[in-house]
């Protein structure tokens, strides 16, 4: 699949391995496992790519998509609404994320990989570890750009693979901006039809 | 409309809907916690089969679920 993968998009996948490894607390090899927002900050990163052009659009661009993925939320394990159900049957997760954090540092949620996710390496030596999720995403935006004929994957298949596949913490990071996949997917259109 | 009816569901335990789901947070919240503290007792040197033990669980299946993570 990565064949497939224009230059760009292929650095957007890269510039996310290397936002694992910072974000995430690397492993012996010094590698990061890779998860979805680190692809969000990927795409982000290309700047001059429509996938950024797009993000940008809505306020999302590299810097603040950097900043909302850092600071490593309780939201990123579990949903706002996941979160209420908790509280409705008695359960403060708000409080047992208070209380981790205390013991371990703000960055141990980063640290805590979902245990079961068989983690596979892509992108060849150069890349690194990616999580079932991330891997999904990216097999979605082959998907993506099949649905739109087109023969390639960029960056904007990449946010289109990531809003049809949302993982926490993105579902809340993105409608904190108002991005929907429908929206996206018809910016991306309007972007990528040659100019009349 | 929809973060409405969220909130709505979420306010009432009694509501499968919200039961269900709030199993299934739990899960998860299951799952990270189970990754950070098996994390933090194989930095602290504890062995696997010390680590299963107190989980309730055979070595074996603790290994197996976390080796790959954490290395060794």
């Amino acid at each position: 699949m990565s064949e497939r993968f224009t230059r760009a998009a292929r650095q957007a996948v890269l510039e996310a391995v290397k936002a694992a490894g910072q974000l995430t607390g690397a492993d012996k090899a010094g590698h990061g496992l890779v998860r979805p927002e680190h692809l969000l900050l990927g795409v982000a990163a290309a700047r001059q790519e429509v996938g950024a052009r797009v993000l940008a659009g809505f306020g999302l661009d590299e810097a603040a998509v950097r900043r909302a993925i850092t600071r490593r939320d309780p939201r990123t394990v579990l949903s706002a609404a996941e979160m209420a159900a908790l509280r409705a049957v008695g359960i403060d997760a708000d409080e047992v994320f208070r209380r981790i954090e205390e013991a371990f540092g703000d960055t141990a949620w980063f640290l805590a990989d979902a245990p079961e996710e068989p983690v596979r390496r892509l992108f060849g030596r150069r890349g690194g570890r990616f999580g079932t999720e991330a891997r999904r995403v990216l097999e979605q935006s082959l998907r993506q750009a099949l649905a739109l004929k087109h023969r390639h994957i960029g960056t904007e298949h990449i946010l289109l693979g990531l809003l049809a596949l949302p993982q926490p913490p993105l579902p809340d990071l993105l409608a904190r901006h108002g991005v929907t996949y429908e929206q996206v997917r018809q910016r991306v259109l309007a972007a990528l039809r040659p100019a009349a | 409309m929809e973060p409405d009816q969220t909130l709505t569901a979420a306010a009432d335990p009694a509501d499968p809907e919200t039961g269900l789901r709030a199993v299934a947070a739990l899960r998860k919240l299951v799952d990270q916690l189970e990754a950070l503290q098996v994390r933090n007792a194989r930095q602290r040197g504890w062995s696997w089969q010390a680590i299963a033990d107190a989980l309730g669980v055979t070595r074996q299946a603790v290994h197996q679920k976390h080796a790959h993570r954490l290395g060794g």
